[in-house]
């Protein structure tokens, strides 16, 4: 008998896992049909330097917004955790709306603030700081901007609640034995919230390289990220076998990223 | 006591959300002393263990440490180290490294740290457990662990948060008498919070019993037992029958009282408390100090007698319990008596008439307790 997790995954995981790969070294036909092959030509396209650079580019990105994310998350992960007592609930429910809000509608009020003629550059000429509207939409900063907007609740949840297990007593114990407030973050809080951190980074990390609407409608051509590549491969190109070939690579890349880290982390651990 | 004491506690207040927790303690602790604060849950030790520590502040009052004022110091500065009741170990450490923690902050020099280290682990007999994690321990031995690593810096005070709470009640008598001998070794001052009052007569010079906020004894274990203040103490330290007693007489070398406003009693020796005639107080007598009589009439003698009816002989072994009822108006408080006297084994029967024999140096005359209630 099947257990209903197994037709769970099965369903849901391995059969369009299994689709994506098979359809990665299948070749495009004529009207973007799919010539049921077995060819390693789609990667070794992908390996092409315009392809690589999107790539590289994409991983830059992300690595960026998780970087912003972590450090804008982490005092404010703290905050929460230490010193926002009772109002912690109104915090967390304030984090949580724009997760609530459709993602489109971000994204609009970001370009009507961002814009030429937004309110941003708007504000900007009005004080009489600038004397020409700011190009800010359509640039690297819009995009990760927008990127840290949408995922820094992906890091703040799982810092804050990392930073909610440590038991009190350890904090305690660490000041107990002559550790000011700086050594026990540093030798004690930290190492101890690092699970946290780690899922914060992968949570933000890899949303962010699978992203393409922020980069769709708050960046330009230079901007082009691998997630907009993929899609224009489904959508625009009629390149399903390649498309396919793009999102394995990023998905290999990724579980092998994620695996290595972890078997890392445990070697760290055992060595302690 | 200048020179003597260690460490005050000048009239120390504290609320949490409007509930007084601690209504003005005052304390001294004197040099390699070996100090329990005793009480129940919610009595304000803890609270004044934490205060002394650092991490809580008091609303008014002092501590002072070798006679510097530290109240308003945080806990890493000062010379004070606590071992918590659930360890507190850090999980990210091995054992060493554990140990180590405070000394690596001072920045003491590695060898001398693998030196104490190794030392405070010899303290506490748990040689070869260094590279361990602390996961990998049993209660006994974290409970070691946090000990040596609160040692290892050889603070002034050791504070101890009912450290011993979570242990199984064999290991937690081992552990009284190594802590005791521990202590002694190295003249360290121990101030130990507990609830359990065989805990604090089996380890301490001094025991301090809190209640509702308030110290309401001070002294030697001995003292304590033998001459409790308030009925509260009586009853919380070893069992105490606490009876009511309205004063008839009070007269040098001869004390009236009429207990439960029923029987009369003439002790044959003075009172300390100023009470006058028709003043109520509260007396205790120790289960143990009262003696069950089978005979008809009283012997003669200074003893004071009291004509009961057996209510229940209880066999527990090694003694007797038997519950008596001296009192004909109801609600009729019942005594208990505790006796290792074969007899009471082989006469196993309830219902009759017996009298309870009383020393009246074992009647002890209560105050009334400082919080009003429970006294």
């Amino acid at each position: 008998m099947l257990a209903p997790a197994t037709i769970w995954l099965l369903a849901f995981l391995l059969l369009p896992v299994a689709s994506l790969l098979a359809m990665s070294l299948a070749k495009r036909g004529p009207y973007s049909s799919v010539i049921w092959t077995f060819t390693w030509e789609n990667f070794a396209r992908a390996l092409d330097h315009k392809y690589l650079t999107v790539l590289i580019r994409t991983m830059c990105y992300a690595s960026a917004t998780t970087g912003i994310c972590l450090v804008l998350g982490f005092p404010f992960a703290y905050f929460l955790s230490f010193y926002a007592g009772h109002r912690r609930e109104t915090f967390l429910i304030l984090l949580m709306i724009p997760f609530w809000t459709s993602c489109l509608v971000s994204i609009y009020s970001w370009i009507i603030i961002l814009g030429r003629a937004g309110l941003l550059n708007n504000f900007l000429l009005n004080l009489g700081v600038i004397s020409t509207p700011l190009g800010i939409l359509n640039t690297p900063f819009s995009v990760i901007l927008g990127l840290v907007y949408f995922y820094l609740p992906f890091m703040i949840l799982p810092l804050y609640s990392s930073l909610e297990k440590i038991p009190r007593s350890y904090i305690e114990a660490s000041y107990d034995l002559g550790a000011g407030t700086i050594q026990t973050f540093s030798k004690v809080t930290l190492p101890l919230a690092l699970p946290g951190v780690f899922a914060g980074c992968i949570l933000t990390f890899v949303p962010c390289i699978g992203d393409f609407l922020t980069a769709e409608f708050l960046g330009g051509p230079k901007t082009y990220l691998i997630g907009n590549l993929v899609q224009n491969q489904f959508l625009m190109a009629q390149d399903w076998p390649f498309g396919a070939a793009l999102t394995t690579i990023l998905l290999v890349s990724l579980i092998s990223g994620v695996y290595f880290y972890q078997k890392l982390e445990a070697a760290e651990l055992e060595r302690a | 006591m200048p020179g003597e004491s260690l460490l005050e506690i000048e009239g120390i207040t504290k609320s949490f959300g409007g509930q007084t927790v601690l209504k003005g303690v005052s304390l001294s602790i004197k040099k390699a002393e070996f100090l329990t604060f005793l009480g129940p849950s919610g009595c304000g030790k803890t609270t004044t263990l934490r205060i002394i520590a650092g991490f809580e502040d008091p609303d008014s009052g002092r501590v002072l440490l070798e006679g510097k004022d530290v109240t308003d110091l945080p806990p890493y500065r000062r010379d004070v180290h606590t071992v918590f009741q659930h360890y507190a170990l850090f999980p990210h450490y091995n054992v060493f490294d554990n140990i180590a923690f405070g000394l690596r902050i001072r920045k003491v020099a590695e060898p001398e740290v693998t030196k104490r280290v190794n030392e405070a682990m010899s303290l506490v007999k748990l040689q070869g457990f260094e590279r361990r994690r602390t996961s990998q321990l049993s209660g006994g031995q974290m409970q070691r662990i946090a000990l040596a690593r609160a040692l290892v810096g050889r603070p002034s005070v050791l504070l101890l948060d009912e450290p011993l709470g979570a242990l199984d009640l064999k290991l937690r008598k081992e552990m009284q008498l190594e802590l005791k001998s521990i202590q002694r070794k190295l003249g360290i001052t121990f101030i130990y919070v507990t609830h359990d009052q065989e805990e604090a007569m089996t380890m301490s010079d001094r025991i301090a019993v809190f209640n509702q906020g308030n110290i309401e004894q001070l002294g030697e274990p001995r003292e304590i037992y033998e001459r409790p203040k308030t009925s509260f103490v009586a009853d919380f330290i070893g069992a105490a029958n606490v009876l009511s007693a309205r004063v008839i007489d009070n007269k040098k070398g001869e004390v009236k009282l009429r207990l439960e406003d029923e029987v009369e009693v003439t002790l044959p020796r003075s009172m300390e408390l100023a009470l006058g005639a028709g003043q109520l107080l509260k007396v205790a007598i120790r289960p143990e100090r009262i003696e069950v009589r089978y005979q008809d009439t009283p012997a003669n003698t200074d003893n004071v007698w009291l004509k009961a009816t057996m209510i229940d002989n209880v066999y527990l072994g090694n003694s007797s319990q038997i519950f008596l009822l001296p009192f004909q108006k109801p609600p009729g408080r019942v005594l208990m008596a505790v006796s290792m006297d074969a007899e009471h084994r082989e006469r196993r029967t309830a219902g009759g008439t017996v009298w309870a024999e009383i020393r009246p140096c074992d009647i002890l005359l209560l105050e009334p307790s400082p919080n009003g209630s429970n006294g």
